[in-house]
């Protein structure tokens, strides 16, 4: 009896302390890996146990110590959460006073549980503890099981879209830039109310051929830079996140440049597109705090700790990513074709117009269109900054910005828009714009893909057609 | 519960204190930048400071101190802040300017402090013979945890600016108006003869033409050229910069009147006409 006591209440801790890892982790199924959470999972366990140890020497009934635990882990797995109420209620409070409330009803109702359950009831509400986390992991497993499936059974093979070789030789240095999440003009106007003339003008006044009504095929990165890459829409919805992503390996136009004698610079914003040795020159960043960890890390009591630890290092790594691109035409003055994908100004919104800190609490605002914008205005000037001195360092060459897609506010506030088929049209409104050695080049309304084909076929003397 | 925050704050080596001492806008022109400021959520909320500032001065200055200093209606904080090497010799070739230690870091928490808004005063101790302290016209509202700096242009309740009267001793000049994302951008200088410029708000009152009056605050800048001009080092700080909303024009005349402080106001007012658009 004293075995089974202590089994259950074993596992009915176990049970509370890898729930929220569980949950988070069958919730993100597609993308997580199983050894994403070995580490965050073998942390809160442990917590679990030398917690349950601890009450268990303190009370000396393994019954109520595992509800008492479980209580415990709960209000720390979830402080954050609690904290945000209750702040709510009380703004003066901070966050020791939060953890002083906290820490009081612990023990006032450890001392409950310790003189006024019978251990019949302690071994109920055990029981029920273990019943009802067991449960939800296990419905919360069963329901990924079909996206396990799917995940598993494509075949990560990527479409290789066949490789034709153009007609004309050149030597001009090509640099192709995406940021994602930029909007269109059409989008930002709608999405924030701002008119973004002064920048396209300032394009213009470069060189600059703009597309103010480009849009792209969806809203979703996954989709839009492998097919930009690839120079055709092979990837779409329906299918798997790694298949997907597959694509943007040695994609189409790296190999087209390779095939006419280009060396490839890559730079490669939190890792996102794949490197091999096809890669001659390579900028990369790493994902910094996005990871299934630190989101579950920032909701228990360790959370100012943890957003100590990042603070500013999302700008310290956009501003390099810009320096980088300032300086690439410093590697090669031919045959050089730089490709860059940077996250910005996709969120984590992290400065303003001027590029101070914005709070942290702002990373992921999406009720408040300022936030972004901020970013995006900031955005903007280093994208200036960026062509300025390369047309002037490199006038000969080609450089084409574009965006995958516009700031998805829609879609991440659906209640505040009425016709989310409309608003995905505006979603889909991209930056496009692009310098030919200062020459006019027709893209206008054209989608990013077209655009590419127009310069492709211009550049090379290839025989794209344009999609609808 | 109440005296919990002093007790955290005893274990944390905090660069804030209370100011003791009132704040005497005296001695030479402080000059100075703020470089970076940011706020973290982190457990203390952390302010950070960037910056250099720095006196004038010809003699050494082993002494140096620069001290940055909130200040509100009720109370005032010191904060400390840590030198460093800055050289400015190259910016400012005509001004007497050491070769090092104009640079200054600090950090503080905000949480310590008594909710309201507080303006930035800069002082700087190069020597017994030059030193200065400077109100930068620099505010920043402390709320819980929030501490953030006021834009340009608040609202500021017209209660507060009920015992002015015309001042003619009040020179300004309002040098643009320009409407940029929704605002009516605003540059212009003002001063008050024979005061120092940086220790006065200055605040504009804008009247629309249905005669409905609100007031904004403005941004304080240097303007080094009005003291040049005027041969007056007192009016460096002389400048301001509002955004005021388009929700306080009216379509029509606008009249826009300059205050300094709460009881000095121009004699004349100046006229934006707002289309409307």
């Amino acid at each position: 009896m004293k075995n089974k006591d202590c089994i259950v209440s074993f596992l009915s801790v176990l049970s509370v302390s890898l729930f929220p890892i569980l949950f988070l982790f069958f919730r993100n199924i597609e993308e997580a890996k199983l050894v994403d959470i070995i580490q965050i999972s073998v942390i809160f366990i442990l917590i679990g146990i030398v917690l349950f140890l601890v009450v268990e020497l303190l009370i000396k009934d393994v019954n109520k110590s595992a509800i008492i635990t479980s209580l415990i882990l709960l209000l720390m797995f979830n402080f954050a959460l609690i904290e945000k109420v209750i702040i709510k209620i009380f703004p003066m409070l901070y966050y020791w006073h939060v953890l002083l409330i906290l820490l009081t009803i612990i023990v006032l109702a450890s001392i409950f549980i310790k003189n006024k359950f019978s251990k019949e009831l302690a071994e109920n509400i055990r029981v029920v503890t273990l019943i009802v986390f067991s449960g939800l992991i296990l419905f919360n497993g069963v329901s990924a099981i079909p996206t396990m499936i799917k995940k598993n059974s494509d075949i990560p093979t990527a479409i290789q879209s066949e490789l034709a070789k153009g007609t004309i030789e050149v030597n001009s240095n090509v640099y192709y830039f995406i940021f994602d999440e930029y909007g269109g003009y059409e989008n930002v106007l709608r999405y924030t109310g701002y008119d973004n003339t002064p920048f396209y003008a300032a394009l213009e006044d470069l060189g600059f051929n703009v597309s103010k009504s480009s849009r792209g095929y969806t809203i979703q990165t996954i989709n839009e830079i492998p097919n930009l890459l690839n120079l055709a829409r092979i990837n779409d919805s329906n299918m798997s996140y790694d298949l997907r992503r597959k694509n943007l390996e040695n994609p189409l136009l790296f190999r087209l440049f390779k095939e006419h004698g280009y060396k490839l610079n890559l730079i490669s914003d939190y890792g996102t597109i794949p490197t091999g040795e096809y890669v001659d020159y390579l900028f990369e960043t790493e994902m910094y705090e996005d990871t299934l960890e630190n989101f579950l890390i920032k909701n228990t009591v360790y959370y100012p700790f943890l957003i100590n630890q990042y603070r500013n290092s999302r700008i310290v790594e956009v501003e390099s990513i810009f320096q980088y691109m300032i300086e690439s035409w410093e590697i090669s003055h031919d045959k050089l074709f730089t490709f860059a994908y940077v996250e910005f100004p996709h969120l984590p919104w992290v400065v303003d117009e001027n590029g101070n800190d914005l709070p942290l609490s702002e990373k992921q605002n999406w009720e408040n269109p300022d936030t972004y914008l901020g970013q995006l205005k900031f955005a903007s000037k280093k994208i200036l900054e960026v062509v300025e001195v390369i047309i002037e360092k490199d006038p000969d060459a080609i450089i084409i910005i574009q965006s995958d897609h516009g700031y998805r506010r829609a879609d991440k506030i659906r209640q505040d828009y009425e016709d989310l088929e409309l608003e995905r049209e505006f979603m889909k409104n991209v930056l496009n714009a692009v310098y030919y050695k200062g020459e006019n080049v027709d893209i206008e309304a054209m989608s990013g893909l077209n655009t590419l084909y127009v310069v492709l076929n211009k550049f090379f003397g290839m025989d794209f057609k344009l999609i609808e | 519960m109440v005296s919990l925050t002093p007790l955290v704050f005893l274990f944390i080596d905090e660069n804030l204190k209370v100011a003791n001492s009132h704040i005497i806008l005296q001695g030479d022109t402080v000059n100075y930048y703020i470089d970076y400021l940011s706020y973290y959520d982190n457990i203390i909320s952390t302010v950070q400071i960037d910056g250099w500032a720095f006196v004038e001065t010809k003699q050494d200055n082993p002494n140096k101190y620069i001290k940055l200093f909130l200040v509100s209606d009720n109370v005032s904080y010191e904060v400390g802040t840590t030198l460093h090497n800055r050289s400015l010799q190259k910016f400012f070739k005509d001004k007497d300017v050491v070769s090092d230690r104009n640079g200054f870091s600090t950090e503080f928490s905000p949480l310590i402090m008594k909710n309201g808004d507080y303006t930035l005063f800069v002082n700087v101790f190069e020597n017994d013979a030059d030193f200065g302290f400077l109100n930068t016209g620099r505010v920043f509202r402390k709320h819980f945890r929030s501490f953030k700096e006021l834009e340009p242009s608040e609202l500021v309740n017209n209660k507060k600016f009920l015992n002015s009267s015309i001042n003619t001793s009040i020179t300004s000049r309002v040098d643009s108006f320009k409407i940029i994302d929704k605002k009516l951008e605003i540059w212009g200088w003002a001063f008050l003869e024979n005061t120092e410029s940086s220790e006065n708000s200055i605040y504009l009152e804008v009247q629309k033409p249905d005669s409905t009056i609100t007031v904004y605050s403005t941004k304080k800048m240097f303007r080094e050229g009005v003291g040049d001009a005027f041969s007056d080092d007192r009016y460096n700080y002389s400048g301001f910069y509002a955004l005021v909303p388009l929700s306080a024009l009216g379509k029509g005349d606008n009249l826009i009147t300059i205050i300094i402080g709460t009881t000095n106001r121009d004699e004349t007012a100046h006229t934006f006409y707002w289309d409307g658009a």
